[in-house]
């Protein structure tokens, strides 16, 4: 799932390119797994069709992803994050979001664990 | 006109016997699919879900009623006394087209007061995503015996005395035998061309159901994916049921000519020496016609080929107005308003 909200001062186009860059560089989109077309994430998110176009070709760019005619936009970037490291940040995020610790609490606390 | 190969003119009654063991067996393969399964949609959202049910039936209602009137105005419309028939052959056809445009218009309107974050599922859909395995087969499966039965009769088919493809001819031990309506070319081809216009606005309406955008909220994910399978499975089983009551009508009028020109008769010999008598005699050639004056047959095995066909029509339009009936009734979303916690796994997003 990815979202778009409109308080916030980035532009949508920009949300949506570092939400699928975050996803598809922690493994969450896996290499070669299809992504929707840009008139249906666009429908989706109430935008026009350019702006997801837009994001799409920065991350087409940056080799993230690739389109080819006919087998729509795919993932084109094997994850170098490991699964068990991801699955277990996951799990830290759920306790700390159970014990209302804000993003920032919660990077602390994995600051201090990290050292 | 020349012999047939008696194999060419069972060739409709085999296209029809397969296309109903087709139809058959998915009907009995897809028996337990038929009931939708219950959504679950948070209590704050139950309103919108009711009013969103009722959009949804209002707009298949308005679909059925502009193409009904289409097919209406289609078979009533004045057409030269040359193209009879044409008309009423392309209606329901065309109906289930513009009911198809309805279908693919406005999307739901979102919940009124949704969130400044709008959400958005990164799966993606497309026209195969909400409908049953059968739902694309059966519509296939239908075009292609349609199609295969058309050419089958349009082959066997000769012109009439207009010169127009719609009669067909028969060699019997009575002599040249012909009759009409039959789908020959004349019928075919409008035929034809409606049921791949049918098959390509139904991917047109499909592809607008699945790429239509989506409610907005993943609280109401599953609400939104039982409104699209529902209106997938409408339109699934409605151009079906058009497909196959186009082969029925067309199994049905193939097989009723068919008959007709396989029966004969012919004066017997003692018909012939009653003339003779007459003649010699010097007496009015003039006579009652008795029994036993003629001979009857049949030709076997068209005849009994067309008896086949004939009734196979029967059965297709009986399935055809099931498909029909179950397409209306299949506009139903089961849904039960819950706690946001149970709706969707303990998240709460505003609706």
């Amino acid at each position: 799932v990815i979202s778009v909200d409109d308080t916030n001062p980035t532009p949508p186009f920009e949300q949506i390119r570092a939400q699928l860059e975050n996803q598809i560089r922690l493994g969450k989109l896996t290499n070669g797994q299809r992504l929707p077309t840009v008139r249906q994430l666009a429908a989706d998110l109430g935008l026009a069709p350019g702006t997801v176009a837009r994001a799409y070709a920065e991350l087409e760019s940056e080799g993230l992803i690739e389109t080819r005619r006919g087998a729509g936009t795919r993932v084109s970037l094997q994850s170098d994050a490991y699964p068990e490291v991801l699955d277990a940040a996951i799990e830290f995020a759920e306790a700390a979001r159970a014990r209302d610790l804000s993003l920032e609490a919660a990077i602390l606390a994995l600051r201090a664990a990290w050292d | 006109m020349t012999d047939r190969n008696p194999m060419l003119s069972l060739l409709p009654t085999l296209v029809a016997l397969a296309g109903t063991a087709i139809f058959a067996s998915i009907a009995i393969r897809t028996r337990k699919s038929r009931r939708p399964t219950e959504v679950l949609v948070p209590i704050e959202a139950s309103e919108y879900a009711l009013s969103a049910v009722r959009i949804v039936r209002l707009k298949i209602l308005i679909a059925v009623i502009a193409g009904i009137l289409v097919a209406i105005s289609l078979n009533v419309a004045p057409v030269p006394a040359l193209h009879l028939g044409l008309g009423a052959t392309i209606a329901p056809g065309v109906g289930a087209i513009v009911t198809c445009l309805v279908i693919s218009t406005a999307p739901l309107p979102r919940p009124v007061g949704a969130s400044t974050i709008r959400q958005a599922d990164l799966i993606p859909r497309s026209a195969s995503s909400f409908g049953p395995t059968w739902g694309l087969v059966l519509p296939l499966a239908s075009a292609g015996v349609l199609v295969s039965f058309l050419v089958a009769t349009a082959v066997l088919s000769s012109t009439d005395e207009r010169g127009l493809w719609r009669q067909i001819e028969q060699w019997t031990p009575g002599g040249y035998e012909d009759a009409t309506p039959y789908p020959g070319w004349f019928y075919v081809v409008p035929l034809l061309v409606v049921t791949a216009l049918l098959s390509l606005f139904v991917l047109i309406a499909l592809r607008r159901i699945a790429g239509a955008r989506s409610l907005g909220t993943p609280q109401l994910d599953d609400f939104d994916q039982a409104i699209r399978r529902s209106l997938t499975r409408f339109v699934m089983l409605l151009s079906s049921s058009i497909i196959v009551l186009y082969l029925g009508a067309a199994a049905f009028t193939a097989g009723s000519a068919t008959r007709t020109v396989t029966q004969w008769s012919k004066p017997s010999a003692l018909f012939f020496k009653q003339v003779e008598a007459a003649a010699a005699n010097g007496t009015d050639p003039t006579f009652h016609v008795k029994a036993g004056d003629f001979i009857h047959g049949v030709v076997q095995p068209e005849y009994t080929a067309a008896a086949i066909e004939t009734t196979l029509g029967i059965v297709l339009i009986g399935f055809a107005l099931t498909l029909s009936f179950l397409a209306m009734s299949s506009v139903r979303i089961r849904w039960t308003a819950v706690a946001p916690t149970q709706a969707n796994h303990g998240e709460s997003v505003p609706v």
